[in-house]
């Protein structure tokens, strides 16, 4: 009974890769670069080991936001302040190990969900321009991040060690050493596989995330999220609390993302007190939209797949720079452009699709309903 | 905006009363957890001392091992130290004269950051057998603090950077 | 009574209070001993530094494309004029204007493109112009290391190639405008006469252009689509204008920060310049789609006194430098406030 073979026509070619240019455009340039990089294979798969379970959590907690149709949740560096201020306090009063890092997260989680609460109310507020509104309240929050961490600690709020506060008696040093978490749960269950050494516990809580949104998808809440992604207004009338259920998706979205952040950092095994979330957002972003997900539609295989091609990239890009034009800087700057000039892409080719679509919709309306009057525009949606 | 009116006034008792032990449950858990964290992560720092004190005698050689940490050789005179989490722990003193290793178990106050423990002492039973141990200071020499990076860094910046010095 | 209210509900809250910040900071700073008239000199002078920057985001306001978070891909054009200039050896007006001419070619070729690429995303302008405008940015900052730039002044001394991050203008056009007529009052206060006229200029220029057949058009396009198509004017063509426009005048933005500055900086310096000016024009009073000469100057007053006073002001009070925190709560708080106000219903 089975279909006979068939090459794929010239069209469904095109097609696929009108799909997946940015995937392609990708995985061409990283082609050419890991031969030039000069890497051995070994190596390069060690470090996209480490890097899996140092990034692929925060990664995976921009899928809800892009489920419940908010796009990507740039606010994340929210969730990934909180989680700072979690190890801040492991650090000071000296709780080590996986232990420490629970802490942190004990600790970060209230202020996850508060910054969350707060992320999802603005962005309520800016319906039809999410991203770029999360993405300043990034640095708003960088301000109030600071503020507090750099004048309120050690002063109002009790920091009791003296060797993570400046020498001026208050505020937190701007290189935290996190000796005492250092890779605590990458150590935890450790794999050695050949040449190769896998975190495995830090593998076992990326897949119970992964679980976890799978099972979410199919909860009430999961359902309503998809729903208002497709149709707000269709929601609304069918009884779905519309609002509510984004600050919800944004809510859970900073509660992962502090959580991967405490992951990154102990992996890293030192934390820039005020510059370690500021490109959070960034990376995750770049990565999930690598791995072929758009703004709208985002799922496991998109985030796993784009960890490892963007980490690929940023393994091989700088020796490859400096083979090719004699300078790592070249390559540095080189990755850089690339994962921006991805993100604009992607989330251009999306705005783009989205227009045509709506345009072919709207002259089959015009063709059948003639001299209708333009619909009113949706609240505050305008730009 | 109206969501959550709808969920709050037509919620039958049945799903409050779920939802009250659901926030109970993550309470615990919540409490739990952070207590667990709290106690058994908590770093201490056992400084082991092989020197004589109080009319004890330090010991040759020796070889100790806190809990489960690869042990330590101690010869006369000599003080090591140990990272360790949680308050309690079981110490092996192992003489290296043929006798058996001696155990014995310690338990720290919680607060305690450093504390020496006399290996004689506990050798002989002498109780506590640690104490505090104070360093004064328990910070590295403050270096030259560095303030953190301006966000948009040079794009409001007032005061030239140094002239463009290679 | 009601009228004062809807002014104050119109103007917003938020700006209210940051007036008040400002002339409270001016109060405030005889009693901790701040020179004001020091101080207002820097503030003249930096308004008019950072002033055509702001100025270069109405065009794209009023055509409806957004705030114009792409702004660094004009900076970029004037980043390459300024150094083409120099490496052609102008120097003084001759190099300036010649930094300016060459700008504007490279500023329209992006500009351009750019407007194309917009015109093809209406809607979510902002987010992408951000991104494009970062990835710009870095995909120049590698050109700067590998185009054949050979002054000894620009590049970097031991290799011989690629720039520097950062190059003095002393001896080209430092200050040219700056000091161009400028006036000076006793010892702490000098008016800069020829910045401010340079601005003046400008903002009457972009005045002049709003006023003309085309940005007219382009201001009808952005308040009403619909209206507009009904008169038969292109919507992508106006917005394709507005972006080329604001491309422009960013080139030229930058070339007289710079020049006040007194340096070119390079790599990666660029990225965040468009939020300042954002933030500038919103505290002046403008909204995601509406911004007016008035907008751009009063808000770069107040933005940049907020800049210039804060660190000396709030330093004397708390003893502590705070000003980083305030500039950045207040400008992006600026910026957020505008994104999430309901625009009004255009009629």
């Amino acid at each position: 009974m089975k279909t006979p073979f068939k090459l794929p026509s010239a069209a469904r070619v095109r097609r696929f890769a009108a799909d997946n240019v940015v995937v392609l455009i990708f995985l061409s340039v990283t082609a050419i670069a890991v031969p030039s990089s000069n890497l051995s294979a070994s190596y390069i798969i060690q470090d996209l080991l480490t890097r899996y379970g140092r990034n692929a959590f925060l990664v995976f907690s921009l899928l809800l936001p892009i489920m419940a149709g908010m796009g990507i949740n740039f606010g994340m560096v929210l969730g990934a302040m909180a989680g700072e201020i979690g190890l801040i306090f492991a650090v000071d009063q000296g709780i080590a190990g996986v232990q420490g890092l629970l802490y942190a997260v004990l600790v970060g989680a209230p202020i996850a969900v508060l910054l969350g609460w707060i992320a999802g109310q603005v962005l309520n507020r800016a319906r039809g321009r999410e991203m770029v509104t999360g993405y300043i309240l990034g640095f708003f929050m960088d301000g109030v991040y600071q503020f507090v961490v750099l004048y309120l600690m050690g002063a109002i709020i009790p920091i009791t060690s003296k060797a993570i506060t400046l020498s001026r008696g208050y505020g937190i040093r701007n290189t935290l050493g996190l000796d005492s978490v250092r890779q605590s749960l990458d150590k935890l269950l450790k794999l050695e596989l050949g040449p190769f050494d896998l975190p495995m516990a830090t593998y076992l809580v990326i897949a119970l995330l992964a679980l976890f949104i799978v099972w979410f998808r199919r909860t009430k809440l999961g359902q309503d999220m998809r729903a208002i992604g497709q149709d707000q207004t269709v929601s609304h009338s069918a009884g779905i609390p519309v609002e509510r259920t984004r600050i919800l998706a944004i809510v859970i979205s900073t509660l992962l993302a502090m959580v991967g952040q405490i992951i990154f950092l102990q992996n890293m095994g030192n934390m820039a007190t005020y510059n370690a979330h500021r490109q959070t957002g960034f990376f995750a972003a770049a990565a999930i939209l690598v791995g072929g997900a758009s703004v709208a539609k985002a799922t496991i295989p998109n985030v796993l797949v784009g960890v490892g091609l963007l980490h690929l990239m940023y393994i091989v890009v700088p020796p490859a720079g400096a083979r090719l034009f004699g300078s790592a800087q070249i390559g540095e700057y080189f990755r850089d452009a690339m994962s921006y000039a991805v993100i604009a892409l992607a989330l251009a080719l999306h705005a783009w699709r989205k227009r045509a679509n709506a345009e072919s919709a709207r002259a089959g309306l015009r063709g059948a309903a003639s001299g209708a009057v333009q619909p009113a525009k949706t609240e505050g949606g305008a730009e | 905006m109206s969501g959550k009116e709808v969920a709050g006034a037509k919620a039958p008792r049945r799903i409050a009363l779920r939802r009250v032990v659901a926030l109970a449950l993550v309470a615990a858990v919540y409490l739990g957890a952070g207590a667990w964290a709290l106690i058994s992560g908590k770093s201490h720092t056992i400084l082991v001392d092989n020197k004589p004190v109080g009319g004890l005698e330090a010991f040759r050689l020796l070889e100790v091992s806190i809990g489960r940490q690869e042990p330590l050789e101690l010869g006369r005179g000599e003080r090591d130290k140990f990272a360790v989490q949680g308050q309690r722990h079981r110490v092996k003193i192992d003489l290296m004269n043929g006798t058996d290793p001696v155990e014995a178990t310690i338990a720290l106050p919680y607060d305690a950051k450093m504390v020496l423990l006399s290996l004689p002492k506990l050798v002989a039973g002498v109780e506590p057998a640690w104490e505090p141990f104070e360093t004064g200071q328990d910070a590295p020499a403050p270096v030259a603090d560095e303030l953190p990076e301006e966000l948009f860094g040079a794009a409001i910046d007032l005061a030239p950077p140094e002239a463009g010095a290679d | 009574m009601n009228k004062l209210k809807t002014a104050v509900a119109d103007f917003g809250w938020p700006r209210i209070i940051i007036f008040f910040f400002v002339v409270a900071l001016f109060v405030a700073a005889p009693l901790v001993g701040v020179r004001v008239d020091g101080a207002l000199s820097d503030v003249l002078s930096r308004f008019g530094q950072n002033g055509i920057l702001v100025l270069a985001l109405v065009p794209m306001v009023q055509a409806g494309a957004g705030l114009n978070f792409g702004l660094p891909v004009g900076i970029i054009a004037g980043l390459l004029g300024g150094t083409l200039s120099m490496q052609f050896g102008l120097s003084g007006w001759a190099g300036f204007l010649g930094a300016v001419g060459i700008s504007l070619p490279f500023a329209v070729l992006f500009g351009w493109a750019y407007g194309l690429l917009l015109n093809k995303v209406k809607g979510e302008e902002m987010t992408i112009a951000m991104y494009v405008g970062f990835s710009m940015v870095t995909f120049f900052a590698i050109l700067w290391l590998l185009l054949p730039y050979s002054s000894p002044n620009m590049v970097w001394g031991y290799s011989g190639t690629g720039l520097r991050t950062t190059i003095t203008l002393d001896g080209y056009w430092t200050k040219i405008l700056n000091d161009f007529l400028a006036i000076r009052i006793g010892r702490f206060f000098v008016f800069p006469t020829g910045l401010l006229a340079f601005f003046a200029a400008a903002t009457g220029t972009m005045w002049l252009f709003l006023r003309s057949k085309t940005g007219t058009a382009m201001t009808a396009v952005g308040s009403n689509p619909d209206f507009a198509r009904a008169g038969g004017v292109s919507s992508d063509r106006m917005r394709l204008v507005s972006v080329v426009v604001s491309t422009v005048f960013g080139a030229v933005g930058i070339l007289v920060y710079q020049q006040s500055y007194g340096f070119i900086q390079l790599y990666q310096a660029p990225l965040y310049m468009a939020f300042p000016a954002v933030a500038a024009i919103l505290l002046g009073g403008a909204s995601v789609n509406k911004a007016s000469m008035v907008n751009v100057l009063v808000g770069t007053f107040l933005f940049q006194a907020i800049l210039t006073m804060t660190p000396n002001v709030i330093n004397s009070v708390l003893q502590t430098d705070m000003s980083e925190v305030i500039r950045i709560v207040i400008s992006n708080g600026m910026i957020i406030y505008a994104l999430t106000r309901k625009t009004k219903v255009s009629k």
